[in-house]
């Protein structure tokens, strides 16, 4: 899908990826113990900002949804409800172990497993915690993926909402939703494109 | 004795005046107030004693009332599974003496009931809402026992120590494709076990 | 300049040119403000790479229709009172308004932007207008006493005439020279209207979640930045004209706009954020009686 989307794009798409790339505000959402290696990141030593990474405080303001650690089930929801009030395009980087396969809460009865069956994670950063310079890594990776217009898996959130709506299911029960996501996506154009 | 009557919620027990007792006379004015005698001092500054569970009200009213332990610090449980006992264990605090009474009362695993105290102290409600939730330990007369932190919690009470929460979390929850060998080196591990053990990778 | 084509020239492109300065100013004062704390800092001109992201963005949320008007009536407002103020090669509106109607229409955005914000119905937002006003009655009137003094001084409220008589002797016949009480006084008032620390309670990221911007994502935010950068441009230039002696050329325009900016994000940088009690309470104990005792001294100089 990433190839067919890339020879699509017509010159002011790749133009305005370029600048887009160039700013990017990301809300950390740090659940675990993943936020102690973001001030670090962002201050003097290492100077995120420098990438025009910003922290933001608000959903409505962020462009990435940063993981930081362990979810648990009870935030797990909280984080969905964060997810889907965020203005598309939006990226989910999944941060540590605990993102990816439940890291140290591997046999924990809480915590959820792998972070993309409820959500659509755009980049993992590995790591029990990543480095700051991992971080960073992870990062620029992000940018050169947005830059070439490969970074579309928040699309996918709204073509297969019926496999991600069934695992939140199966963790909540049923999960009420302030969106209306099917509504989302068509008016994002991504539904009908599809159809 | 009616405990209700003697230490109602709404009025604080008269303030403790005078110099702060040593414990064995703490030890000894407990057993004249509460007439319960099982109790020892543990370390310096803590006292400790088995109560019966129907007597913990009448001695939690008594303590809090006539000896002057106002503060209800925490409300703990332990599964004894073996005996098929639950162990609740009450930790009561007086501000003027400096010292803790643990109250260790054993109540049977099934049901698992308990009256309440939260006729006397009302934070006890958050205590017992808790354990009641980890430990299935219903608490009569508590009206509030909800679900505090395990809001869509579907098995049974996690914290028992029959429940394992290896096997409920891989039956539950989904793993990423792969299978780990780090943790053979540890104890066995759990997917070369499995693996041993039935055959069948899955 | 000020008739013909000349004049529709500038007014199609003054917006586009005071836009440009905002971003070259806003990225200028991230830029000193990382290097003050030892950083690197963002790209000279980042704030433009975040509005263009902003409004590239596709917005699915809005709360009705005042949340979209309100936006119209902040970008609006900065625009008309961009238009008001005498710049270098541009007065054409000044004379029509002086600095009473300016400070009539310096009140639209914040008016919009309450209104907008009351739509979303979101508490920080609240929170954040609640102070804003708060806030506004603490520098405000300030200002607004430092204005009526020079003006008394000079005898007329037109912004280009008083320009015009702070240029005729150099910087002996600046605001700030003649009248420094009442030029820092509104200095410290120019901190104030700025949002900037120490009085940047209005905003106040890890406390009310950036205040009125909470609720704002997509392009509503994109409008606000740009709102944003021009009031910028738009409240320097009119400290610039009252107490710096305006300019009669854009390079020293752009160089008193910088230098000025400079020392704001300066004291941006190094301080705290009060609270609104104690920045309303510094705002009645230092500049307003110093502001009253340099009325009252012009009053009797000038009688």
């Amino acid at each position: 899908m990433a190839e067919k989307e890339l020879t699509q794009r017509t010159a002011w798409d790749k133009v305005l990826a370029n600048l887009r790339k160039r700013s990017l505000w990301m809300l950390h959402y740090c659940t675990g113990c993943g936020a102690v290696e973001l001030p670090p990141t962002m201050t003097s030593r290492f100077d995120m900002e420098r990438f025009g990474i910003m922290p933001m405080v608000t959903p409505r303001q962020a462009d990435i949804l940063l993981i930081t650690g362990y979810l648990s089930v009870k935030t797990l929801k909280r984080v969905i409800l964060i997810y889907e009030q965020m203005v598309a395009p939006k990226y989910v980087v999944g941060f540590g172990s605990c993102t990816i396969n439940g890291g140290m809460y591997w046999n924990s009865y809480t915590t959820i497993k792998a972070l993309d069956r409820y959500l659509p994670v755009e980049m993992y950063l590995a790591g029990c915690m990543p480095r700051p310079e991992a971080i960073i890594s992870g990062f620029n990776s992000l940018i050169d993926k947005i830059g070439k217009g490969e970074a579309n898996s928040w699309k996918d959130y709204y073509e297969n909402y019926e496999f991600y709506k069934k695992n939140q299911d199966h963790v909540f029960g049923d999960i009420e939703t302030h969106h209306d996501v099917p509504a989302d996506g068509r008016y994002f154009g991504i539904l009908e494109a599809k159809r | 004795m009616n405990a209700q009557t003697q230490a109602p919620t709404t009025s604080r027990p008269p303030a403790a005046t005078g110099a702060p007792r040593m414990t064995e006379a703490l030890v000894s004015a407990i057993t004249a107030e509460t007439g319960i005698a099982t109790f020892r001092t543990k370390s310096p500054r803590r006292i400790e004693g088995t109560v019966q569970a129907d007597a913990l009200h009448s001695f939690a009213a008594a303590l809090r009332s006539r000896v002057g332990f106002e503060h209800l610090s925490a409300i703990s449980c332990v599964d004894w599974i073996a005996e098929g006992e639950f162990e609740l264990v009450y930790h009561f605090w007086s501000y003027r003496d400096s010292h803790l009474v643990s109250a260790r009362v054993r109540i049977p695993r099934e049901p698992g009931s308990m009256a309440t105290i939260t006729d006397l102290w009302l934070p006890a409600s958050f205590f017992e809402r808790d354990i009641h939730e980890f430990y299935g330990v219903v608490f009569q007369g508590n009206t509030d026992l909800e679900r505090y932190i395990l809001s869509d919690w579907k098995g049974p009470p996690p914290m028992r120590k029959d429940f394992s929460s290896r096997d409920f979390a891989h039956e539950h929850f989904t793993f990423k494709d792969y299978e780990p060998t780090w943790d053979e080196l540890i104890d066995g591990g759990y997917h070369g076990q499995k693996r041993q053990g039935e055959g069948s990778d899955e | 300049m000020n008739s013909g084509i000349g004049l529709i020239v500038w007014i199609i492109a003054y917006p586009f040119v005071s836009f440009s300065l905002g971003v070259l100013l806003g990225g200028y004062g991230r830029k000193l403000t990382a290097r003050i704390q030892r950083r690197v800092g963002p790209s000279w001109i980042q704030p433009f790479f975040d509005v263009v992201k902003l409004m590239s963005k596709k917005t699915n949320v809005s709360h009705g229709y005042m949340h979209d008007v309100a936006m119209m009536m902040l970008v609006g407002g900065t625009l008309l009172t961009m238009y008001f103020v005498p710049v270098p090669g541009f007065h054409y509106f000044s004379q029509f308004g002086d600095y009473i109607v300016i400070m009539y229409i310096l009140l639209v955005p914040p008016l919009g932007m309450a209104l907008g914000v009351g739509q979303t119905a979101n508490p920080n937002g609240s929170i954040g207008i609640a102070r804003a006003l708060q806030m506004l009655a603490g520098y405000e009137v300030t200002f607004v006493l430092t204005f009526i003094g020079f003006a008394m001084k000079n005898g007329t409220t037109s912004m280009y005439e008083l320009m015009m008589i702070q240029q005729s002797g150099g910087v002996a016949t600046w605001g700030l020279v003649t009248n420094p009480l009442l030029g820092v006084a509104a200095l410290f008032c120019l901190q104030g209207m700025m949002n900037e620390k120490p009085f940047e309670v209005v905003i106040a990221p890890h406390e009310i979640a950036t205040g009125p911007m909470t609720e704002m994502g997509g392009k509503y935010l994109g409008m606000m930045f740009i709102q944003h950068l021009i009031n910028l441009v738009v409240e320097l230039t009119i400290y610039m004209n009252l107490f710096l002696g305006g300019a009669t050329n854009w390079f020293e325009y752009v160089a008193k706009l910088f230098a000025l900016f400079t020392l704001v994000m300066s004291v941006n940088a190094v301080y705290g954020r009060f609270r609104t009690d104690s920045a309303l309470r510094f705002f009645w104990k230092l500049p307003l009686p110093m502001a009253a005792l340099g009325v009252i001294l012009i009053m009797i100089n000038g009688i």
